[in-house]
């Protein structure tokens, strides 16, 4: 008998309800494996470029208008 | 430098591997990005200090992706080198799934589908915390997971008897009436 908020702990980002049949396993992997592939990747200047951007923008006006 | 917006840029990357999740189009991800990036940036006041600012980027995120792809959906229809018909071929059972048959029959999942399992399979977020960035119940949430994994395996022609009720007839027709290789 395991207490909920033990099973809580323990399931922790993981499938607590019903143990995971290898199959299921073998699926997240690969998934984690697909994301953590594309997660990896080096994010491209057009992004840090538009937080500095964004963050002029903001100095340059009072931030209520910041989004006009 | 106490900045809380200076956290964003540390998502980017986990933002950009969801919306490819979503999108299934690397152009079309960025795209998507860039639009949740803006929107956080000028909505920054609804982010509240000490909350989760990955599960607010990704609220923001797919609810971008909804209401873009209403309209846009004839343009993101083609994945990235995605072809159907590479599902007709098994892969062999070697314990490993061939990665790229994952990532087409993953392609074919539903929307909510793919989320559901990118954000509790691949990002780790409890049901309960997928539940409220998906505005649906944790029972919703889990029945998608479930039938997620369910469909993969259906489309990868990947079958356990004792685990799946996914029997060779229907398998078969996953697989297009091709003759199984």
């Amino acid at each position: 008998m395991v207490p909920d908020r033990v099973k809580n702990l323990m399931g922790h980002n993981r499938m607590s309800e019903k143990p995971k049949n290898r199959l299921d396993e073998q699926i997240d992997e690969n998934l984690r494996r697909v994301y953590q592939t594309a997660a990896s990747e080096p994010v491209p200047d057009r992004f840090t470029q538009l937080l500095d951007q964004l963050r002029k923008a903001e100095g340059d006006k009072p931030s209520s208008e910041a989004d006009a | 430098m106490s900045d809380p917006r200076d956290e964003l840029v540390t998502h980017l990357p986990a933002m950009r591997a969801f919306a490819l999740s979503l999108a299934r189009n690397g152009a079309a991800a960025d795209d998507l990005v860039q639009d949740a990036l803006v929107k956080a940036w000028s909505n920054f006041d609804s982010f509240q200090p000490g909350t989760n600012m990955r599960a607010w980027l990704f609220t923001i995120l797919r609810n971008t992706y909804y209401s873009l792809h209403r309209k846009r959906r004839r343009e993101v229809e083609d994945p990235d080198g995605v072809m159907a018909g590479q599902l007709s071929v098994k892969p062999s059972h070697d314990g490993n799934l061939a990665m790229r048959d994952f990532q087409t029959a993953f392609a074919q999942l539903t929307d909510e589908q793919r989320e559901a399992l990118t954000l509790v399979g691949a990002e780790g977020f409890s049901y309960e915390e997928a539940a409220e960035m998906c505005e649906c119940a944790v029972g919703t949430i889990k029945s998608r997971t479930n039938r997620a994994r369910k469909r993969l395996a259906e489309l990868m022609g990947l079958d356990e008897n004792e685990t799946f009720e996914v029997t060779d007839s229907k398998t078969m027709a996953v697989l297009s009436g091709k003759p199984a290789a």
